[in-house]
């Protein structure tokens, strides 16, 4: 969706925020909000996709006045709330009328076996990949309603495939509830110029990830 | 944030204008188009206070006084040894062009010396209208064109969802004030002062996407700058 | 409440996380023990210092580093730091002739195992919509200059691939031990928007 997270060359946002010393954590309610997520993620409540698409969903107006973890906040109270793993009359009176379905609680071995598996949600399927490094693309344009990892600032462009990483699941169908659609994912480059205009340094470069579905050969 | 502004176009609401004015029966108040609004700036000026009366009588009585001005149009109708008429009432029977060529005049040397708009600028605009009606639109009617991706910085009127898309003219709207080349960020020096502004077309799938039906086409005002021949 | 702010102790927000994790303690969803582990890998065990041997390594192992360009993800998980479950590490290595700086035009994708939860800065508005698009004049914004002939180079984190920035050894080191290099391994040098100082 067309909506303000895609925010990549605007003006206005203001000066970067750098902070010296930062922790990790603002205050109290951060960690709590954070841990919460992670939990319910570890027991399959939602996935990395439906969590962003729920923050994508927040009204434009309050989008850049919620700090980063009130997103969160917002996102997963959705995502219950749709899910039916909490209902609104639960939320309104602070008590729970009924279990939490299936799924088990998620607890200290969950966490722990959930960050001890390094690395890849690379999918081990028999996919053919429809490009491969040195090929010509554009990025097709594209403007779905619903969720997408394909930025506006990229679509139309023409770019290189430098690398294949493998097969995928293919975010944009994963939420509408289209299936995974496993495909490959490639990192491609594109120069500065063809991105931002011929006002771009006429060195500088940038490196995308786009999946089979988001190009067309050029 | 500047106005949009479109070059003037040189033409009188006659009733209106005449409506305010004592004529002479059958007569027009105003020979040409210009001198309507040479008298309307002056007066607007006047009206609203950026001079008196008295400064504006000062300036239009050196420029009929003086002789030499337009060819000498003040000294040639000088009136004839031995009557009684000032040369401003001379004036005002004769030809209405030299007149308001003389209030012209004036108020070009009062706006200048209130620093309304200054003798260089004025030069500059001139040069600027000379070049737009000599150079004519670059684009016609139904010729495809290719937005340019320029101007990110400062002010702008290029969107950025129109950036690098390709459209159709479908009317030239004539000549305008750049506004990116005369405000407060001059980054464009290249770009003229005056251009022509086109209405482009462009189709709902050229702009969000080959999954768009093409249900409706978009119209868009563009400068001249902003486009490139496709 | 602003872009970046965060709430105080008796904010709404604090009040709906409660609530919040409370239903779900009640309806056997979440267990505390859960919430506490989670709470301590992300203060005490996952940060920049982690990123920072795998940087100092790099520089003083020509086979590690060989292989963590060619595998970031099999290689820094042989180092045995704790990984979150779907984190492609992509290591990119800075040189006079390109330097990376890494941003999530999206949301916030960060390479948590190496680096942990990112800073305020890396998630803010500002960030995300200008470091694609200028990323020379934010770079100045963190006192970073790039000459003109240095390639800048850009990765959008769009997708489930982290990046990791492997910065310039700076002069004057050629003594130390990896140890001793894995002191000067800044995290913002590691997200590519500063460069290595010397000692």
């Amino acid at each position: 969706m067309n909506s303000l997270h895609d925010m990549a060359g605007m003006d206005g946002m203001g000066p970067i925020p750098i902070e010296e010393n930062e922790p990790v954590f603002h205050a109290d309610w951060e960690k709590q909000v954070h841990s919460v997520t992670r939990a319910l993620m570890g027991r399959k409540h939602f996935n990395t996709d439906e969590f962003r698409h729920s923050m994508e969903r927040i009204e434009a107006s309050r989008y850049l006045q919620l700090s980063y973890y009130e997103r969160w906040l917002e996102g997963i109270t959705t995502l219950l709330l749709e899910k039916g793993v909490i209902t609104q009359q639960e939320f309104d009176t602070r008590s729970a009328d009924q279990g939490g379905g299936t799924k088990p609680a998620a607890d200290r071995e969950m966490v722990r076996n959930m960050y001890k598996i390094a690395g890849s949600v690379r999918l081990r399927l028999d996919v053919a990949p429809r490009f491969k490094a040195g090929d010509r693309i554009v990025a097709r344009n594209i403007s779905p309603p619903g969720h997408t990892r394909l930025p506006r600032y990229i679509r139309g462009k023409r770019g290189v495939v430098e690398h294949d990483h493998g097969v995928f699941h293919f975010p944009d169908t994963r939420v509408a509830g289209q299936g995974d659609q496993p495909q490959h994912m490639y990192t491609v480059g594109f120069v500065a110029r063809e991105v931002w205009g011929e006002e771009a340094p006429a060195n500088d470069s940038l490196r995308i990830t786009l999946w089979d579905d988001y190009m067309v050969p050029a | 944030m500047r106005k949009i502004l479109a070059l003037p176009k040189l033409n009188v609401p006659r009733q209106r204008a005449g409506a305010a004015l004592p004529r002479d029966a059958g007569e027009p108040v105003f020979a040409e188009p210009w001198q309507a609004h040479t008298f309307s700036v002056i007066m607007s000026l006047y009206e609203d206070g950026h001079y008196s009366w008295a400064e504006w009588d000062d300036y239009l009585g050196y420029r009929i006084q003086a002789p030499g001005h337009f060819g000498g149009a003040a000294a040639e109708e000088a009136p004839p040894p031995g009557t009684n008429r000032s040369p401003f009432l001379a004036a005002c029977e004769e030809d209405g062009a030299k007149f308001y060529h003389l209030w012209l005049a004036a108020a070009e040397q009062l706006l200048d010396a209130k620093n309304l708009v200054s003798k260089s600028e004025l030069e500059e605009r001139i040069a600027a209208i000379e070049k737009a009606e000599r150079d004519g639109p670059r684009f016609a009617a139904a010729q495809r064109v290719l937005v340019r991706d320029i101007k990110r910085e400062g002010h702008t009127h290029l969107p950025l969802y129109l950036r690098g898309k390709t459209g159709v003219v479908e009317s030239d709207r004539g000549l305008f004030v750049f506004p990116e080349a005369v405000g407060h960020d001059h980054d464009h020096e290249s770009a003229a002062t005056l251009q022509h502004v086109y209405c482009v077309r462009f189709s709902t799938t050229e702009i969000w996407g080959e999954a768009e039906a093409a249900r409706h086409d978009l119209n868009f005002n563009l400068w001249d700058y902003q486009l490139d021949a496709a | 409440m602003s872009s970046d702010a965060t709430g105080g102790p008796d904010s709404d927000t604090a009040t709906r996380i409660k609530a919040l994790e409370s239903l779900l303690l009640e309806k056997g969803l979440i267990e505390t023990s859960a919430i506490e582990e989670l709470i301590d890998m992300f203060e005490n065990r996952l940060g920049p210092w982690n990123g920072a041997k795998v940087v100092a390594r790099a520089w003083t192992d020509p086979g590690f580093k060989e292989a963590l360009l060619r595998d970031g993800t099999e290689t820094i998980a042989e180092m045995g730091f704790e990984a979150l479950q779907g984190e492609d590490m992509v290591v990119v290595e800075n040189s006079a002739e390109v330097h990376n700086i890494v941003v999530c035009t999206l949301c916030s994708c960060y390479p948590w195992a190496v680096l942990g939860l990112p800073p305020v800065w890396y998630k803010s508005a500002p960030y995300r919509a200008r470091a694609a698009r200028d990323p020379r004049a934010v770079l100045r914004e963190f006192g970073t200059e790039i000459g003109a002939d240095t390639e800048v180079r850009v990765w959008d984190s769009n997708a489930e691939l982290r990046y990791l920035v492997l910065p310039e050894r700076p002069a004057g080191t050629e003594a130390l031990d990896a140890a001793a290099l894995a002191e000067l391994v800044t995290r913002d040098s590691m997200i590519g928007v500063s460069l290595v100082a010397p000692p």
